[in-house]
């Protein structure tokens, strides 16, 4: 009977420390992680500039870049195009399957078809989504992009928008971003970075 | 390339107007500015925009050499159904874009510079695709001195000013 409550006791007391030590890994290991990446992303369901559904888990294992912009923008779109066409030729071969994702926030005037007829001018891995207001609204939730219209007059708008570049890793994680005004030296090792790490 | 003046870039975009016989009127704010009472307009360009796109970004310099404000109230290009005066800031990585239904002021004395990354002119409702090169007829409206045709000249997509011509 002894050694029956013997180890009985070692039962308790193995359990006590397993629930303690399970206890403290929850509570440390929640506190000491960091926001989770997945915070900034997600999957992208839009329809591609030919017309085509396009989703993002088509893009598994490769990383990515993603832009939300629209084409009656005289500036700062047509800019980020350029410059990611003139990267993409510099970084050549190693970029060879990267896509960068040029994701409309005026779905109401970029259709497909204009798409396509615009991104003829830029680099041909550069792909352009659109969608139902709801698809696009839904996509730019998920990366946390803010935009709006703004009216101009005579029934004219434009439109107000996050202009960063979300660089996503091979697993479709978030891996950093590109910024406007950044140098084209320091976008371009982003760039290389993600291609070799993300 | 070094006989070449600071705005070189400029110089080229005009003599290549002017090579092409486009109007004669563009060539004075080619050259060496338009001059509309106190107000000298230089350097006024437009970034060559993506064939297909609707709209396109214009710039110019305007100095008041007069003791008076002026005020640049409507812009105006046959390429363009329309053309309105802009401003677009960036912050915190948003890019925002606000009319200015009253214009542009030009205090006395001052130079005001229509440049990538603030003012501009928008243009919207192009009527066709720009060239490279080409040097394309406006004219700028001001409150008090009137009207001043100009040419802007097309420069590379993503030209951060008319002296620089591109990246």
């Amino acid at each position: 009977m002894r050694a029956l409550r013997v180890v009985r006791r070692s039962a308790f007391v193995g359990i006590g420390l397993v629930v303690a030590a399970a206890t403290l890994w929850l509570l440390v290991g929640d506190f000491g992680k960091p926001p989770p990446a997945a915070a900034i992303g997600g999957p992208i369901r839009l329809t591609d500039q030919s017309g085509a559904p396009f989703d993002s888990a088509s893009l598994a294992g490769k990383p990515y870049a993603v832009f939300f912009g629209f084409t009656h923008c005289p500036e700062v779109c047509p800019t980020t195009l350029y410059e990611l066409s003139t990267d993409l030729k510099q970084l050549g071969d190693a970029a060879k399957e990267l896509r960068v994702l040029f994701v409309t926030v005026d779905p109401e005037r970029d259709t497909p078809e204009f798409l396509e007829n615009y991104l003829a001018n830029f680099d041909p891995r550069i792909m352009g989504l659109t969608g139902t207001a709801d698809e696009i609204a839904a996509v730019a939730k998920s990366f946390r992009v803010f935009y709006e219209k703004v009216a101009t007059g005579e029934g004219d708008y434009t439109m107000n928008h996050t202009a960063l570049v979300y660089l996503m890793d091979r697993h479709g994680q978030f891996f950093g971003t590109l910024a406007y005004d950044e140098s084209g030296e320091t976008k371009l090792q982003k760039l290389r970075r993600l291609l070799k790490e993300g | 390339m070094s006989y070449l003046p600071r705005d070189a870039g400029m110089h080229r975009a005009c003599r290549a107007a002017i090579l092409a016989g486009l109007t004669l009127l563009s060539i004075p704010a080619c050259a060496d500015g338009a001059k509309l009472g106190d107000l000298v307009i230089e350097h006024a360009w437009i970034g060559l925009p993506p064939a297909g796109a609707a709209v396109a970004g214009g710039y110019v310099t305007i100095r008041n050499a007069g003791a008076a404000p002026d005020r640049l109230v409507a812009v105006a290009s046959p390429i363009a159904g329309a053309a309105a005066l802009h401003r677009m800031a960036m912050s915190n990585g948003v890019m925002t874009m606000e009319a200015l239904p009253d214009g542009i002021e030009i205090p006395a004395g001052a130079t005001v510079e229509l440049a990538p990354g603030s003012l501009h002119i928008m243009f919207t409702r192009l009527k066709r695709p720009l060239l490279l090169g080409e040097t394309v007829s406006g004219e700028l409206v001001f409150e008090k001195a009137g009207t001043v045709a100009v040419g802007f000249a097309v420069l590379p997509m993503g030209a951060a000013s008319a002296t620089e011509g591109g990246q």
